[in-house]
């Protein structure tokens, strides 16, 4: 099957803040991350795709079928990790597992055990008296436990120190080991996807910015840093951005391969991920 | 099989596993028939994208280093290497070419053109 | 609907102690007043301080954001609270019975108005559950902990209004009459209550399909 998620159109109004036609995949067998800043409508398209919210317009399919239709079933493949636990806080961990083991029909309970034990999640003390870090462990061994085809983490890594990020990359990357599995990851903090993430869809004030390969977005985009004549001499239909600076100009540009071939005096950096995100929003004259 | 890549340099990701994968199918490290890592598994171990290794595989398979079957993985391919290496010729006679037409055109000389050579190979080993 | 269940009733566990202290007190309450109505009463109200917390942990943790990701729909969530609700009632009105019963039984005090007085406490508790929880799906546990107080006052206030303005004109209910009253009541009230519960599912479910999170 093509595309695990697909959202078309997406619109929600809010008294201070607008979805406004939201349109992006995400490919099976792909990790695919959802990127802007506090705001800017991650959370909101996430609970539009969970069906927690109802869009004013557009539709969304999962796994082929619209999201609204036969959601008991397909929710059994889709694992959510949202960034708070929100088992029962005077439950024990063995207590989860059991009432997971109720709810979803595939639930692994071997696979619940060996997560446990990876992540050395403490058998005897409530939910209540984990520490962050361990709270959001338990949620993602919770949403890894019942064979889902489909993992959707809302900011699920904000506030977990780097370790225990890197581990969770690491789990990704097992996970989409198998091709019709995968993962929608919304964040504001880029580094963890600028090395794992096949695609970036950038959300900004309610709007997509892009939705691309990521490799695409890195091998294309430059910043290059020059003075006011040689920006000038920029197409521009290739200016992303510019910021000035009492030196001069930096400008992100998307034809990055082709300036280098060219005999220029600037300099061109690579930009990141989050170097393209600055400029696009905060990049303009003055 | 190593494969180092770099972060930093200039080449694309998906540009460095394909030489190297190459270089190590010339020098006979990797002969006829070996597997290669599936291209998830490489994704996996170099915690790069997976269309990263799927653009170099592709591009070796195209090139003729590798030949890929649905359901079976990626394998050096049967060609000798002295056959690959004289396809890899042709392949830069055709870039010359190219090159030199430009050049003559243009008024370079024979020697500006082996001196933007050797610093180009500079580059390449760097 | 087994997992739900089994979730409440795990975060029902923390209740056993304070269930038993409190069971203590009243048990000596009401040996020293002799009053084992008050104990049957007081059984019953108890029940309302269990299921707001059954409702109100499921707030405060965020629990149903994160339980309609699950194989589980909106409609299993709001039958699982309601199905929590009703045998909760139906335990206490239970133990009600037993406990205020058994206390009369060994004072060698009337225990057909202590079952009574159970009986009639079940039903008001019931009553007032049946109002609060399409109340808490709409607007919160704050909320519908101060919309159940005014539910247990209010009755308490009419009655008293009443009875005062039934002495002040005269009208008085025979004593003879009481006894068929009371028979009416006993008859009615299951009914009234499964009408009222069926109403109040409804009206909560009705809430629930729109709600966002």
């Amino acid at each position: 099957m093509k595309n695990a998620i697909e959202v078309r159109n997406l619109t929600k109004h809010y008294k201070n803040f607008s979805l406004d036609h939201i349109s992006f995949d995400v490919p099976s067998g792909s990790i695919v991350g959802l990127v802007g800043e506090n705001g800017a409508g991650k959370s909101t398209t996430l609970k539009a795709i969970l069906n927690l919210i109802y869009p004013e317009e557009g539709t969304i399919k999962i796994f082929g079928k619209e999201n609204t239709e036969d959601s008991l079933t397909r929710n059994q493949e889709i694992g959510v990790v949202f960034d708070e636990c929100m088992f029962p806080g005077d439950m024990k961990l063995e207590q989860v597992g059991k009432m997971l083991s109720c709810i979803y029909a595939n639930w692994d309970q071997r696979a619940f055990d060996m997560y446990q034990q990876k992540f050395r999640l403490p058998l005897d003390k409530c939910i209540k008296d984990f520490s962050r870090g361990m709270k959001m462990k338990t949620s993602i061994a919770g949403a890894l436990s019942h064979n889902a085809k489909l993992l959707i983490l809302d900011e699920a890594t904000s506030g977990l120190d780097p370790m225990v990020r890197d581990e969770i990359l690491d789990i990704f990357l097992d996970f989409i080991q198998d091709e019709e599995h995968s993962v929608l990851v919304s964040t504001h903090i880029i580094s963890d996807l600028e090395k794992i993430a096949d695609y970036i869809t950038f959300i900004h004030d309610g709007k997509i910015h892009f939705s691309e390969s990521k490799d695409e977005l890195i091998y294309k985009y430059g910043i290059v840093r020059c003075n006011e004549k040689e920006y000038k001499n920029l197409e521009d239909k290739h200016i992303a951005g510019v910021k000035r600076n009492s030196f001069g100009y930096e400008v992100l540009v998307d034809n990055k391969p082709e300036l280098e071939k060219r005999a220029h005096s600037f300099v061109i950096d690579k930009a990141g991920i989050e170097d393209i995100m600055l400029f696009m929003t905060k990049g303009e004259l003055q | 099989m190593d494969i180092m890549i770099s972060n930093s340099s200039g080449k694309p990701i998906y540009e460095q596993i394909t030489s190297q994968i190459k270089n190590l199918i010339m020098t006979g490290e990797l002969k006829a028939g070996d597997p290669l890592p599936s291209m998830r598994l490489l994704a996996k171990e170099l915690r790069i994208s997976v269309i990263t290794t799927k653009r170099a595989y592709e591009d070796l398979e195209r090139d003729g280093f590798i030949t890929t079957m649905v359901g079976r993985g990626s394998f050096v391919s049967e060609s000798n290497t002295e056959i690959m290496k004289e396809e890899q010729l042709r392949i830069v006679e055709g870039y010359l070419t190219k090159a030199v037409e430009v050049a003559s055109r243009s008024g370079v000389a024979l020697q500006e053109m082996t001196e933007i050579l050797e610093m180009l190979y500079e580059e390449e080993k760097r | 609907m087994k997992g739900l269940i089994i979730k409440d009733l795990y975060s029902l566990k923390k209740f056993t102690k304070s269930v038993l202290i409190t069971a203590g007190l009243m048990l000596l309450y009401g040996v020293f007043l002799k009053n084992t109505s008050f104990v049957s009463f007081m059984i019953c109200f108890f029940a309302m301080s269990i299921i707001l917390t059954v409702l109100g942990d499921d707030e405060v943790s965020h629990w149903d954001k994160y339980a309609l990701c699950m194989p589980i729909d909106r409609q299993l969530m709001v039958r699982e609270k309601y199905l929590m609700i009703i045998l909760i009632l139906i335990c206490t009105g239970l133990v009600s019975c037993l406990v205020g019963g058994g206390m009369s039984a060994v004072m060698k005090l009337d225990i057909v108005s202590s079952l009574q007085m159970s009986y009639l406490a079940f039903g008001m508790v019931s009553l007032i559950a049946a109002i609060v929880t399409p109340v808490y799906y709409k607007v919160g546990i704050q909320k519908a902990r101060y919309i159940m107080i005014g539910c247990a006052l209010v009755p308490t206030v009419l009655i008293l209004v009443i009875v005062n303005m039934m002495e002040k004109s005269g009208i008085a209910i025979q004593e003879d009459q009481l006894p068929s009253l009371i028979m009416n009541f006993n008859i009615a009230l299951p009914v009234i209550l499964i009408v009222l519960m069926y109403i109040s599912y409804h009206i909560s479910f009705a809430i629930y399909k729109k709600k966002e999170w």
